[in-house]
């Protein structure tokens, strides 16, 4: 659970950086590892999975590969595969390496052939009690599933981040979307920490599809939060799975990070996650 | 006229004066003191003077007799219509070229300042440049405004391209883009995965497997199935090929489109502030035929090319000023001044003593315009004939008879009445570089040259058709007759040289000896050579002999000193020196 992330002085956690083999990164998504280690005192463990399923089709005399500018098919020769995979993977890491080196994160490298939910599983269940797996990969059309695999077989891991191909920005207040009261004080307590590395402070935001329920948690929140200098506090009514309020809401506090709960009213599993990722400028930690 | 001058002139040169006189140096006969030579005291009396030093007397440039040559440089230099230049002829020597300036430039002061030409680029594919006619003294106005126009976009445009809202809504047209091509391929990947096959996106592209409960099927499983199942398969991957491909293939036309709708973003954020800009000096050159047209293609071009002003600014648009005037990537923008404006006003008078084509017709610099880049023009520098334009141009007969090429070009000018720009040799700037086309200059002035008989004989031999472009000539005598006012007129002549070239004021004997030098020099038959160079020379001699003793008065002994050295000199060809 994120309480978990939040608690203070903990010191075994870690962030997995995925770095999928299609060598796509969201520069985003890598700054949001940073500063999640940084906030929490972690190392990033970066890790490059080899798809073993693409080896398993370059045995095949008809496999053929055709690049994103549609040049043309061409054949996919094991050898091939393998070179090219190895050089992915170095630059890659290269690349997270210098951004760690910046950051003055801990980082340590790995690379995999495996199958990718496997080998992140893997990673997840050798550290504890808390890892939070950031892809790499820009959240693109389809990636639903593949998170919903994530958060469904990775037992290990307490939230995931995504970046979307509009993320550009990583600093400036944390939008907490809160949905149900009790999980108020560790999203909190997430929330203050990360904004005490994105520069910014805490936009907190309840959220809920009944004007009832949500007038009576405003109330209990206001209660607990007092007159001292909280955060900002805003409620939103949507539908369930309507992320356009919540997009507008970060980009308006010019957001350096949304933290929202996975399989939520917001970030249900049931829809599509694509309007809120193809719209936000930041990176989106989803927490259990 | 020509011809006809040079008749009149070889009747007077029987008689010059000046080749009547030996040079000094040669013969001594007629040297000052000899026997058969004018006694240098005689002629003048230094009492009649009417002053102890030329300190009292007023200084004078003005050229003493020369009325008829005066006013038929005035005439021609009054008068207008096609082919009114001037010929004058004169000895070779600084006083003529000076006495014809001093004329000019007087005339020149009371006409009117001629309008101003501009060069700017045309912004099309041709790359050639148009001539702007711009009101009398505008045109470093003009020139200025447009630099100062360029600074203020350099500064304006990165901070509107680094503004939030652009930044968000240019990503928003690529990510439209990309998720265009990304559904078609999501929407395929589906129906693949139904038929148990899987689009990978592995690090060389996409790839197409077949697949068993989410996985690639391991070649040795898929071997062990039968034959006519294969093939399905593999007629499926086919078939999931193709489509692959078409989404991809499709990727001209939505790139062509994702480009318009970047186009038109940029235009929208670069256009208003290229128009807010340009609008500025459109309304201060409002009624300025041309600017209007130019000022317009010249927006169209910035908003085009308003990618330079980012990348001029540095990577991620880092507020860096950027000076726009000697960066070859907006060395289009450039307006060229093809005029000097006159400090006090009046039409220009230009002399041009080495009138090669460059310095005639101007030239053009090219500078690189960068990685892959046509050279671009960083200057065109004015020629005389552009500095000249409206005004009047002066040139040495024997300079142009030593640049056939010019002649010619001059002679081509003065027939089309326009200025064209048509080196014979490259351009300043790279090898290889382009020259683009200048739009031609109407040619409007009087064309002034200065040569000896002999010399404009010579020219009217080389091109006969020059002859019907002068026909006005303007003859300067050699010497004047000596008389109470010319003897005068000599003193203040002297006390003119004396305050030009700040030597010691020359004594009243001093002054009679060398009135009586120009007399000798004239051939002592009742006049005074106007040779002034010859007369100058030996006052800074004389100078150099009195400072030397110590004196602060130049006397009549320097005088006789500086002329008896320069008996012992050889003749030199300058011995006509500057006044």
């Amino acid at each position: 659970m994120i309480a978990h992330v939040a608690a203070a002085g903990e010191g075994r956690g870690r962030v997995v950086l995925w770095l999928g083999s299609s060598a796509q990164t969201s520069a985003s998504a890598i700054e949001a590892a940073m500063l999640v280690a940084r906030a929490f005192q972690s190392e990033v463990e970066s890790l490059f999975v080899e798809d073993r399923q693409f080896f398993d089709l370059a045995e095949f005399p008809f496999a053929r590969v055709i690049g994103a500018n549609g040049e043309g098919w061409q054949s996919m020769p094991r050898a091939d595969l393998e070179r090219k995979m190895r050089f992915v993977g170095a630059a890659l890491q290269r690349k997270v390496a210098d951004e760690a080196r910046k950051a003055a994160v801990p980082f340590q490298g790995r690379v995999v052939r495996d199958d990718p939910l496997n080998a992140v599983a893997k990673a997840c269940a050798e550290n504890g009690p808390w890892n939070v797996i950031t892809i790499a990969e820009p959240f693109g059309a389809g990636d639903e599933t593949r998170l919903g695999q994530v958060f469904a077989n990775v037992a290990d891991t307490t939230g995931v981040i995504i970046a979307g191909p509009m993320a550009r920005r990583t600093q400036g207040p944390v939008v907490a979307v809160v949905e149900q009261f009790e999980r108020l004080e560790p999203m909190m307590r997430a929330a203050k920490r990360l904004a005490g590395v994105t520069g910014g402070d805490v936009k907190l935001m309840l959220a809920g599809d009944r004007l009832d329920e949500l007038s009576w948690m405003e109330g209990r929140v206001r209660l607990l939060l007092g007159d001292n200098d909280g955060p900002s506090l805003e409620t939103v009514l949507a539908a369930r799975g309507d992320v356009v309020p919540i997009v507008e809401a970060a980009r308006r506090h010019k957001g350096g990070f949304l933290l929202a709960q996975y399989g939520g009213q917001v970030v249900s599993q049931e829809t599509s996650l694509r309007p809120l990722a193809s719209a936000l400028e930041c990176p989106l930690l989803l927490v259990r | 006229m020509f011809f006809k001058r040079a008749k009149q002139d070889k009747k007077k040169s029987s008689k010059t004066p000046a080749e009547a006189a030996p040079p000094e140096g040669e013969n001594d006969a007629s040297a000052p003191g000899s026997a058969e030579a004018e006694p240098a005291r005689a002629g003048t009396d230094p009492k009649s003077l009417g002053f102890e030093t030329t300190a009292e007397i007023e200084a004078s440039d003005a050229p003493i007799g020369q009325s008829k040559a005066l006013e038929a440089l005035a005439f021609g230099a009054g008068i207008k219509g096609p082919g009114y230049n001037i010929l004058v002829t004169g000895r070779d020597g600084a006083e003529t070229h000076a006495a014809v300036r001093a004329k000019l430039q007087d005339i020149a002061g009371k006409a009117e300042w001629p309008t101003d030409w501009i060069y700017v680029s045309s912004f099309d594919a041709s790359g050639h440049y148009r001539a702007i006619e711009l009101p009398a003294g505008t045109a470093k106005t003009f020139s200025e405004r447009m630099a100062q126009a360029l600074d203020r976009l350099a500064d304006a445009l990165p901070a509107a391209f680094a503004a939030d809202d652009y930044e968000l809504r240019r990503r928003t047209i690529d990510e439209e883009f990309r998720f265009s091509r990304e559904d078609a391929l999501d929407t395929l990947r589906r129906e693949a995965e139904a038929q148990n096959i899987a689009l990978l996106r592995t690090p060389a592209g996409i790839a197409v497997a077949p697949i068993l409960d989410g996985k690639v099927v391991k070649s040795d499983v898929f071997n062990s199935v039968p034959e006519s199942l294969r093939r399905e398969v593999q007629t499926k991957i086919a078939a999931l090929e193709k489509e692959i491909e078409a989404i991809l293939a499709e990727r001209p036309d939505a790139e062509k489109e994702r480009r318009a709708q970047l186009l038109a973003l940029n235009e929208q954020v670069a256009g208003r502030h290229v128009r807010a800009v340009l609008d500025e000096l459109q309304n201060e050159f409002a009624d300025v035929i041309g600017t209007k047209s130019y000022l317009k293609a010249a927006a169209r071009d910035l908003v085009r090319n308003a990618g330079v002003f980012l990348a001029a600014a540095g990577h991620d648009s880092v507020r860096i000023p950027v000076g726009t005037m000697g960066d070859a990537r907006f060395a289009r923008y450039r307006v060229h001044v093809m005029t000097v404006p006159a400090g006090g006003g009046g039409a220009p008078v230009v002399e041009e003593p080495n009138p090669t084509y460059t310095n005639l017709f101007g030239r053009i610099e090219l500078g690189s315009g960068g990685e892959a880049q046509p050279s671009q023009v960083m200057r065109i520098k004015p020629g005389a004939l552009h500095r000249a334009n409206g005004g009047f141009l002066i040139l040495d007969a024997r300079a142009l008879l030593a640049a056939p090429n010019v002649r010619d070009a001059l002679l081509r000018a003065l027939e089309a009445e326009e200025i064209r720009f048509d080196p014979p040799a490259d351009p300043v700037g790279l090898a290889g570089g382009e020259i683009p086309d200048l739009e031609s200059i109407p040619l409007g002035l009087k064309l002034v040259v200065i040569g000896d008989a002999e010399a404009h004989r010579q020219l009217a031999k080389s091109a006969p058709q020059l002859k019907r472009h002068f026909k006005v000539e303007a003859v300067f005598d050699d010497a004047v007759a000596r008389s109470p006012e010319t003897v005068a007129a000599f003193a203040r002549l002297i006390a003119g040289i004396v305050a030009r070239n700040e030597l010691k004021p020359v004594d009243a004997e001093g002054v009679a000896m060398l009135i009586d030098e120009a007399g000798r020099r004239a051939g002592g038959n009742g006049e005074l050579s106007l040779e002034i160079g010859h007369i100058a020379d030996i006052c800074r001699e004389a100078d150099h002999w009195a400072g030397g003793a110590g004196r602060l008065i130049t006397s009549v002994g320097d005088i006789e000193r500086a002329l008896q050295s320069r008996k012992g000199r050889p003749a030199q060809a300058g011995s006509e020196g500057s006044t």
